[in-house]
């Protein structure tokens, strides 16, 4: 059976207008104390081996010496954490915050599903379970605390264009995306560009509409390179969104709770000169947050966190492919910072999951239940409810203790 | 061209669920081409999969 273009699109766009129907705006809460937390989904698998390098783990360099950043101290190194760990140097404002025991990375971390399919894993991730659900965790830690609190309206907010999973569900909750976050990033561009280079009608619109945009070297880019806009005259979109969310958190009775994402960190190929861009976004998205929360930074946690890790060793094309254990990232004012948690498993092949990928040693959900306790003052017993299925020990320590 | 790829790409925000690949599969059939599919396997989220199938000129050619 074949379905016509328009016909497919139509269906779609009927999806479309009901999912916008079903977002409200969601109400107000309580005081400018309130505890307030930040949820940042990476898409698409970081690295956590490029992100936070265990430059001090000697069998490192024997699976990806190409990949690896100097040590601290050199040019183009890495940020120091310590001794044994080296922040990506795209990280500038993370390490600033660790400097500050405002930041705490946590290593070979996993959720307990063990999928390497972007679109299941990221399913789990936001469901907090090991099969899709239709709600997210987030959704339902909002439920709890608005019984808590009993409060008539939400204090979620999704940032873009739709609400993720994270956030969908029976409590309300509201979303924002200003005009600018609208577009797909430069490199899915050249991925687009890629695929109509070849043809005769298509090819040459996309090239000659990028250019006109600003992006520069588009007859290059579907030769494999990324589009580079020429000059950026705007922040990106994550900036963008952060600064918005930063604001909203910050009045007095606006929402508590905030879900953002990035894309862009599927790096198959080219690893080395692709992940700065991201991280680099995440970095600054993270500093506008701070700025914009301003004297209610101290009452912030942001979690940054992936689908999955990548594989410990580099591939044929300079990148990493789907793998298990990686890092997540925990900032703001109210963190337990300035150290680096979880447990190293090791890189000797014995000690790889699967011998390819690093072994998870902390369950995500674990971390995030950690927060939502320890931060949001979810009652312990609720915690079955927000991570349905295999018991989750709620992590501790994750955030000063008032 | 660019405006369709925009908008490709804001329409695909709303598919929460499902395999992209079986949206390709049953809106090109064989007319999908090796190259489509393998960018679509290796974009990083669902939106970004659809919105590469929607810019592709097979489908744009429909």
């Amino acid at each position: 059976m074949m379905i016509p273009r328009r016909t497919a699109l139509l269906g779609l766009a009927a999806s479309w207008t009901l999912g916008r129907s079903s977002l409200a705006f969601a109400g107000s809460s309580g005081g400018p104390d309130d505890p307030r937390l930040v949820v940042v989904i990476l898409r698409g698998a970081l690295d956590g081996l490029s992100a936070v390098t265990p430059y001090g783990d000697p069998d490192l360099v024997t699976y990806r010496r190409a990949l690896v950043l100097p040590e601290p101290g050199q040019e183009g190194g890495l940020l120091d954490l310590g001794g044994f760990y080296g922040l990506h140097p795209s990280l500038a404002t993370l390490h600033g915050l660790y400097g500050e025991g405002q930041m705490l990375p946590i290593h070979a971390v996993a959720g307990h599903y063990r999928s390497r399919s972007h679109f299941e894993a990221q399913d789990y991730l936001e469901s907090g379970a090991d099969e899709r659900l239709d709600s997210g965790w987030l959704n339902r830690a909002v439920s709890v605390l608005q019984g808590k609190a009993n409060r008539p309206d939400g204090y979620g907010l999704a940032m873009g264009l739709t609400v993720p999973l994270l956030l969908r569900g029976a409590a309300r909750v509201g979303s924002y995306a200003p005009a600018g976050s609208q577009h797909p990033d430069a490199d899915l561009y050249s991925q687009i560009l890629a695929l109509n280079a070849h043809d005769p009608v298509t090819g040459p619109a996309f090239r000659n509409a990028l250019k006109a945009r600003g992006f520069s070297e588009a007859s290059r880019m579907d030769m494999g390179g990324t589009a580079v806009p020429e000059k950026s005259r705007k922040p990106d979109a994550f900036t963008h969104l952060s600064t918005a969310a930063g604001q909203m958190l910050a009045t007095p009775h606006g929402p508590r709770i905030a879900a953002l994402e990035i894309g862009g960190w599927d790096t198959h190929a080219g690893q080395l000169g692709r992940l700065g861009s991201p991280l680099a976004q995440l970095d600054r998205g993270i500093g506008a947050l701070r700025q914009r929360l301003g004297e209610s930074w101290k009452h912030t946690v942001v979690l940054a966190m992936t689908e999955f890790g990548r594989t410990v060793r580099i591939n044929g094309t300079g990148g990493t492919d789907h793998g298990t254990g990686t890092v997540a990232f925990l900032a703001g004012g109210a963190v337990a910072g300035g150290k680096v948690g979880g447990t190293w498993p090791g890189l000797r092949s014995s000690q790889l999951f699967e011998n390819r990928d690093l072994a998870p040693t902390t369950d995500l959900r674990a971390v995030a239940a950690g927060v939502l306790c320890d931060h949001l003052r979810l009652p312990s017993r609720a915690v079955a409810t927000v991570f349905p299925g295999p018991a989750v020990d709620p992590m501790k320590g994750l955030v000063e203790t008032v | 061209m660019l405006a369709r790829a925009d908008w490709a790409w804001r329409v695909a925000a709303h598919v929460r669920s499902g395999d992209p690949m079986d949206i390709a599969d049953i809106a090109l059939g064989p007319a999908l081409r090796p190259q489509t599919r393998t960018a679509m396997h290796h974009a990083g989220s669902r939106q970004d999969a659809l919105a590469l199938l929607f810019s592709s000129p097979e489908f744009q050619r429909r």
